[in-house]
């Protein structure tokens, strides 16, 4: 891997890192419900904390990455960890409650009636198995490559709900209730998919640093 | 390159086979395909033809639910119906709790399609209580309902 592309790598990781932190700000009100939805209990008049304590992490791993030397570790790992903890909190609601999930799909006015159960049923599962692949790098290299069709997959689910305008629940985190608008969530994928191309090229990269050693 | 392809495929397969054992032993599971004649999550559907034979015959004891917003129930709904937007279930039910408790039949539609509010409020009626066997889902929704050159209703329905 050359030089400049590696420095490359770096600055759009470093950079998606931190325009990460200032778009959890911007839509502090989702991320504050999903805390209260996943916390303990006795956590829940803390959110407030929690929100910011998770801010603050993700301009320190971009400071990280900007300046630590083995920063694609930093980044390899941070991307792994959100990427890998977000497929596995949004897939459970939805294993949970397939009904619902069915009745999210249908909003979407996408996919044929024979296909939305199907979907419903498969979909969470393969998202469980993509987080524990990419977690645990068991298989990761087919985790990757599976982690970023599903979510182009899901960039042009949400794109064309949006450019549709329709006024639907996303349906990312299953049928909670909790309404999240379509652009945020195009906009949160859009982070997802910069980082699931990025893992692609860290996992060849330990490959080399392995060789090399 | 193969590698890739190979493990992803493992992936897939292995997830698909685990949704589908979990979906067939769990209790919440649902069936692989709907059925024709209802909707994917098991509501009975109904035609236009069926919904206007039923407010022929059975008027008294059928409610027919406008899941939509109130802007667009305001722009013209099934007369007679009452509005019930799937965004905010909780205050428009005690709104009608008793009419929808009496009720041999409730009949949700929405804007037609897979529009999917309809499904939507329909199981929140059944949270509340009512019995699955009394809710049905007007597939064809209002643009069904025009299509067949039926009467419209506007305003608020108070």
């Amino acid at each position: 891997m050359s030089k400049k592309f590696e420095k490359t790598l770096k600055g759009v990781s470093a950079l998606s890192m931190f325009g990460w932190a200032l778009f959890l700000i911007l839509t502090s009100g989702e991320i504050k419900s999903a805390i209260e939805y996943y916390i303990p209990k006795y956590l829940k008049q803390h959110s407030e904390i929690c929100f910011w304590a998770i801010v603050v992490l993700f301009f320190i791993l971009a400071f990280l990455i900007s300046y630590v030397k083995k920063w694609n570790i930093v980044a390899s790992f941070s991307m792994r960890a959100v990427l890998g903890g977000t497929f596995i909190l949004a897939a459970i609601p939805k294993i949970l409650d397939p009904k619902g999930f069915a009745l999210d799909i249908t909003h979407y006015d996408f996919f044929p009636k024979f296909a939305v159960n199907i979907i419903a049923i498969t979909v969470p599962w393969i998202e469980l198995f993509i987080a524990f692949s990419i977690i645990f790098a068991v298989a990761q290299k087919g985790g990757i490559l599976l982690l970023n069709l599903i979510l182009v997959a899901f960039l042009v689910l949400l794109g064309q709900a949006w450019i549709r305008g329709l006024d639907i629940d996303c349906g990312c985190f299953g049928h909670t209730g909790a309404r999240e608008a379509v652009s945020k969530a195009f906009v949160r994928d859009l982070f997802f998919v910069i980082w699931a191309i990025l893992l692609y090229f860290f996992t060849k990269n330990f490959k080399l640093a392995k060789q090399k050693n | 390159m193969k590698h890739y392809f190979g493990q992803a495929l493992i992936i897939l397969v292995l997830g698909s086979l685990f949704g589908l054992v979990y979906n067939a032993l769990s209790p919440s599971g649902i069936p692989l395909f709907a059925a024709q004649d209802t909707t994917v999550t098991g509501f009975k559907m109904m035609t236009t033809d069926e919904v206007m034979l039923y407010m022929k015959e059975k008027k008294a004891s059928i409610v027919v639910v406008d899941a939509r917003s109130p802007e667009e129930f305001g722009l013209g709904h099934i007369p007679g119906a009452i509005n019930i937007p799937d965004t905010d279930v909780e205050n428009y039910y005690k709104k009608y709790q008793d009419k929808l408790k009496r009720a041999e039949l409730i009949i949700v539609y929405c804007s037609g399609g897979s529009c999917g509010s309809s499904e939507e409020v329909a199981s929140q009626l059944i949270k509340k209580g009512i019995p699955a066997s009394r809710v049905a889902v007007h597939q064809d929704g209002l643009p069904g309902w025009i299509k067949a050159k039926n009467p419209i209703e506007f305003g608020d329905g108070k």
